[in-house]
């Protein structure tokens, strides 16, 4: 068998000797990866053809085929050899990027599909933008905040002690701090003058409100009466108050009480 | 062939890179990422439309001035169905010869609105509202008056309109 030029190589597939450059062998048909020489780049030789991709290139010329070239006499075999091995490798190589991205793209559109199904039916409680939406839980809200106003706006100076521990039970601590410093300073009026304050929500509406905290609009009616018997006194003061609630453990808490106007 | 072939890794890879890209914008944004709305979405856009409706009509019915009253009211009738309506056009003729009688103006302004019950063609609203006052009756003088009001909302048409007006007392 003759020896391979520097321009020519073996067909993978056949065992033919086909040129370098080739992109399909000329006996088998098969399509081969084009061997580029990468020693001498600086003067592109009529032979080694920068663009292989050319179909006129498909058939080699005829009167370079089987010549024996003097010039190229010790050329080692061995690299020669691994030609095949290497472009063989490539060719898989190839074969299996297409197969590994097909992979990889049917799990990342299986993701996707995942996460706009979970998009679809998850969470209908909240919004994407936080708005607490549910309807049972918005429910929740406006009845905690009407609760608690009750609690935190309601004693009786026989039942103080109990009154205030009804209260602070369900407020965050720095609103407890508040309310116990404020309590602390009505504390003497309140036993002196017999005083009893009663408040009644009479509607309470959400503001705003997320999983963890709302603020809500609380219409409250305040009946405060100093004394009792015949000295008795009474006021009842309409307030409109805005409230800010916040969840721990599952529970709403008072962490702030402001009065409008 | 080749070409072909990688031209289709190419592709591949775009497509790759772009549904990643979506990946990471689900972990990120989280249910923003998925095209079209989801029922939580929508929901949140009907709250949204309830109180802008009833945040306009309060404040359109809060606001008088005796110089365009016919305008004014015409703008409380649109946002307006059922009972109030009702009322509303019924006592139409005398709000305007009083708002005409004592040169009345009237600015209207929402200090806090909240959403009570809300079902899917019906709502209640309450608003903190306000309004600044001068007629005759007050002798020129701006004064400032606070209301507690109960908005009965109805959906008709996929608008949302008030449908009771009540004052809180």
């Amino acid at each position: 068998m003759a020896k391979l030029k520097r321009d020519e190589r073996v067909c993978p597939f056949c065992a033919e000797t086909i040129k370098a450059s080739a992109i399909r062998c000329r006996y088998c048909q098969s399509d081969v990866i084009p061997v580029v020489e990468p020693a001498p780049e600086p003067e592109p030789t009529a032979e080694t053809d920068p663009t292989p991709e050319t179909e006129s290139d498909d058939v080699s010329e005829p009167d370079t085929v089987v010549e024996e070239s003097p010039a190229a006499p010790a050329a080692p075999s061995a690299p020669k050899r691994a030609v095949p091995t290497v472009q063989a490798a490539a060719f898989f190589l190839q074969e299996r990027l297409t197969l590994v991205l097909a992979a990889l793209v049917v799990l990342a559109a299986a993701g996707v599909g995942v996460a706009w199904y979970q998009a679809q039916q998850g969470s209908s409680q909240v919004a994407p933008d936080g708005t607490l939406v549910g309807a049972d839980a918005r429910t929740q809200v406006l009845v905690a905040a009407a609760d608690l106003t009750q609690r935190t706006l309601s004693y009786d100076y026989k039942t103080l002690a109990n009154d205030m521990e009804v209260a602070r039970a369900r407020m965050t601590p720095s609103f407890r701090k508040e309310y116990e410093s404020t309590m602390a300073q009505v504390r003497a009026n309140t036993t002196k003058n017999k005083i009893v304050l009663e408040a009644v929500v009479v509607s309470s509406a959400i503001i705003d409100s997320t999983e963890h905290k709302a603020t809500v609009l609380v219409f409250v009616n305040q009946t405060t009466t100093a004394g009792d018997g015949k000295d008795k006194n009474q006021q009842l003061n309409r307030n409109s108050l805005v409230i800010n609630l916040t969840r721990a453990e599952g529970e709403w808490l008072m962490s702030k009480l402001a009065a409008l106007g | 062939m080749t070409d072909r072939k990688s031209l289709i890794n190419i592709v591949l890879a775009v497509l790759l890179v772009a549904l990643l890209g979506w990946l990471v914008l689900f972990a990120v944004r989280g249910d923003v990422a998925a095209p079209g709305s989801t029922p939580a979405e929508e929901q949140a856009q009907v709250l949204a439309d309830i109180e802008r409706a009833a945040r306009a009509e309060t404040l359109a019915f809060l606001t008088i001035d005796h110089t365009k009253m016919d305008e004014l009211t015409e703008r409380v009738l649109d946002g307006a169905t059922g009972s109030f309506k009702k009322q509303y056009q019924s006592s139409l003729k005398t709000l305007k010869e009083s708002a005409t009688s004592q040169e009345s103006f009237s600015t209207g302004s929402v200090a806090e609105i909240g959403l009570s019950e809300v079902d899917a063609d019906s709502a209640s609203v309450f608003v903190a509202a306000g309004s600044k006052v001068k007629n005759k009756g007050t002798k020129g003088e701006v004064e400032d008056r606070a209301w507690r009001i109960k908005l009965t909302m109805a959906k008709e048409d996929s608008r949302w309109l008030v449908s009771q007006l009540e004052f809180v007392g």
